[in-house]
C-alpha cells in the first residue's frame, strides 16, 4: 500500500489524500506548508495518497509557517483521541467457557507529518466525524465517540476506510454473558497495515469469577489474520494500557448487570 | 559626672533606635520578598495540586497572614507593647464590629460558602438574573464575569439567601427545546425526524438518548419537548447548530412550523361572520376606495 509511503514535494507542489469520507490536500510553499480538508459524509472508500496538480481553487488553507528545508510529507493513521463505544446490532450472547472474536471498525484519525525527524505534525483530524456519546451516569463518566457500525466477525464486512480493532472476548465463568455495549479506550492502541487493511493491536477481554471479574489487556501486536504487518503509528498514550482494562471492566460490569448476575 | 551619664544614656538610646531601625529594614527586606515569593510559588504551582479555588485561598491566606505577622514583628522591634496594642485593637474591633454587621455577615456567609463548596472558581453559575463564570470566591463576596463581559460582585450574604444554580457542576447537560409543528402533521413522523436530526448532530450525545415527547397542545401548534444531552463545553455549539438543522430539515420534509394565529368565530364555526353596516351610507353606492 503506497498510501502510507513518504512523498517528496517541491515548493509549489501539492499532494492529495483520501481517507474514507475525507479528502485532504497538502501543499508546500516557500517556508510554509498549507493543508486543507473536507468531508463528504456519505462517501465510503479506502485510503490513497498521491501527487495532485489541481487543488481546489476555493480551498481555505491552514498555513504552517515552518522553515523546513526538505519537502518530505507522509500520512499516518492514528487512533481517536477519545474512547469509542460500540454495540452489536442485536444482543449477542457469549456462552460460558467460550471465546469469541469481534472486529470493531474504527475510522482512523489522519495525521500529516512533514520534514525530517522529528517530523512536524501539520494536521491531525478524524477521517470521519463521529457522534459524541457518554459512558457512565449523568454525574460522572467519560465523553466518547459513538461507533454506529456494529462489530463484525469477518474483516470483509467492515468498510475499507476503517481500521480493524480485534477484540477477543473470553467468558471463563459458568454463566452466559450478554454483549450489549463496549467502551474501548483507543489511547493505548497502535496502528498497523497488513493484507491491504489497517489493523490495531488486539484487545483481549477475559471475564472471570470473583471480585475482579474482567481482565483487559492489550496484546501489543496485530492479530494473525492481518498477515505480515508493518507498524504505522505508535499508541497516542502508550502508558495507558491499564485504562483499557478499566473501560473493559466497566463494560463487563454493565454486561453483568444486564445478564442478571 | 551626672552630665557624663546623661550623655551615655543618650548615646545608648540613639544606638538602640538605630539598631531597631536597621533590624526593621532587614526584616522588611527579607519578609516582603519572602511573602511575595511564597505567593508567586503558590499561584504558579498550586493549581497542579489543588483546585483553582483552593490555590487562590491558600495564596491569599499566605499573603495576608504573612503581612500581618511581619507587621507585628516590626512593631515589636520598634518597641511597641503588643499586648496593649492588641487590647486596644480588641476594643476598636468591637466598635467596628457593631458598625459593620453586614461585612461580618458576609464573612460568616463566605466561610460557609467556602466550606460547603456549592461552586468553585471556573464554574458557570446563575444567581438571580445573572449568569457568569466564577472568578473568585472571597470572604466578603463572589466575583463573576457574565457572558457579555460584565464584572459582577455578589455579596456572600446574598448568595447564602438566594437560590444558586451551578450550571457546569456535572459533565453533561440536557438542553430542552420546545419545537412546535402544525396540528395537521403526523406525530410519529415528526418524532422520527427529530430523532434523526439529533443523531446526525455531531455535538448531541446519543447516550443518554434524546428525549422527544409531545408535551402540549398549544394555541397554534403541537408542542414537542426536545431534550438533547450534550457535554457541557459543547452546549453553545449544539444550540447554534441544532436550531438551524431543525428548520432546514422541516423545510425539506414539508413540515410546517406554525406562527401564532387566532381564528375568530361568531359563535359557530360554520356560520359566516356577520357584518352590519352602520350610518347613512347609500346602499347603491360603490364601496370607498374602489
Amino acid at each position: 500500500m503506497e498510501t502510507w509511503e513518504q512523498i517528496n514535494l517541491e515548493i509549489g507542489q501539492c499532494a492529495m489524500a483520501q481517507a474514507g469520507p475525507m479528502t485532504l490536500w497538502v501543499r508546500r510553499a516557500e517556508n510554509e506548508w498549507h493543508v486543507f480538508s473536507r468531508r463528504e459524509p456519505c462517501v465510503t472508500r479506502g485510503f490513497s495518497f498521491q501527487r495532485c496538480d489541481n487543488p481546489p481553487e476555493n480551498a481555505e488553507w491552514a498555513r504552517w509557517a515552518a522553515e523546513i528545508k526538505t519537502g518530505d510529507v507522509r500520512l499516518v493513521p492514528a487512533m481517536p483521541d477519545r474512547p469509542v463505544i460500540v454495540s452489536p446490532d442485536v444482543e449477542v450472547v457469549i456462552p460460558r467457557k467460550c471465546s469469541a472474536l469481534f472486529l470493531v471498525g474504527i475510522p482512523p484519525w489522519i495525521r500529516v507529518e512533514v520534514g525530517p525527524e522529528p517530523r512536524l505534525v501539520v494536521f491531525d483530524s478524524p477521517s470521519a466525524m463521529l457522534a459524541n456519546t457518554w459512558f457512565g451516569d449523568q454525574m460522572q463518566g467519560t465523553l466518547c465517540y459513538s461507533l454506529r457500525h456494529a462489530p463484525q466477525r469477518s474483516p470483509d464486512r467492515l468498510s475499507a476506510g476503517r481500521a480493524i480493532c480485534p477484540v477477543q472476548f473470553t467468558n471463563e465463568t459458568d454463566k452466559d454473558l450478554k454483549f450489549e455495549k463496549l467502551c474501548l479506550n483507543t489511547d493505548g492502541l497502535g496502528v498497523y497495515e497488513g493484507e491491504g487493511r489497517l489493523w490495531t493491536d488486539t484487545v483481549e477481554l477475559a471475564f472471570r469469577e470473583g471480585n475482579r471479574p474482567c481482565d483487559a489487556t492489550c496484546a501489543g501486536q496485530a492479530p494473525a489474520m492481518a498477515g505480515t504487518v508493518r507498524k504505522l503509528c505508535e499508541p497516542r498514550n502508550p502508558g495507558k494500557k491499564q485504562i483499557i482494562g478499566q473501560s473493559g471492566l466497566g463494560t463487563f460490569t454493565s454486561i453483568l448487570r444486564h445478564s442478571g448476575r | 559626672m551626672l552630665a557624663a551619664m546623661e550623655m551615655d544614656w543618650r548615646a545608648l538610646s540613639q544606638d538602640r533606635v538605630v539598631v531597631g531601625v536597621v533590624k526593621t529594614l532587614i526584616m522588611l527586606a527579607i519578609g516582603v520578598p519572602a511573602i511575595r515569593m511564597a505567593s508567586y510559588l503558590i499561584a504558579k504551582n498550586g493549581g497542579k495540586r489543588f483546585s483553582p479555588q483552593s490555590a487562590m485561598l491558600l495564596r491569599k491566606t499566605v499573603t495576608y497572614g504573612g503581612a500581618i505577622m511581619l507587621f507585628m514583628l516590626i512593631l515589636d522591634q520598634l518597641g511597641f507593647e503588643l499586648t496593649a496594642l492588641l487590647g486596644a485593637a480588641g476594643v476598636v474591633g468591637l466598635a467596628l464590629g457593631f458598625a459593620s454587621q453586614t461585612s461580618v455577615s458576609n464573612i460568616i456567609s463566605g466561610i460557609f460558602l467556602i466550606s460547603e463548596k456549592p461552586f468553585s472558581v471556573g464554574d458557570v453559575i446563575q444567581v438571580g438574573d445573572k449568569t457568569g463564570v466564577v472568578l473568585s470566591v472571597d470572604l466578603l463576596s463572589v466575583k463573576m464575569r457574565t457572558f457579555d463581559n460584565k464584572y459582577v460582585r455578589v455579596p456572600n450574604e446574598s448568595l447564602i439567601k438566594m437560590d444558586v444554580v451551578n450550571i457546569t457542576r456535572f459533565p453533561i447537560r440536557r438542553m430542552d427545546i420546545i419545537v412546535g409543528v402544525a396540528y395537521k402533521e403526523d406525530v410519529k413522523r415528526v418524532k422520527a425526524i427529530l430523532l434523526d436530526i439529533a443523531l446526525k448532530n455531531q455535538y448531541c450525545l446519543d447516550d443518554p438518548a434524546p428525549l422527544i415527547i409531545l408535551n402540549n397542545f398549544g394555541d397554534s401548534a403541537l408542542e414537542f419537548k426536545y431534550g438533547l444531552w450534550v457535554a457541557k463545553e459543547d452546549y453553545l455549539n449544539l444550540l447554534s447548530t441544532i436550531t438551524d438543522e431543525i428548520k432546514e430539515r422541516f423545510d425539506a420534509e414539508g413540515i410546517e412550523i406554525p406562527f401564532p394565529h387566532l381564528s375568530l368565530y361568531s359563535g359557530s364555526v360554520t356560520d359566516p361572520f356577520p357584518i352590519r353596516i352602520v350610518g347613512g351610507a347609500d346602499p347603491g353606492a360603490p364601496p370607498r376606495g374602489m
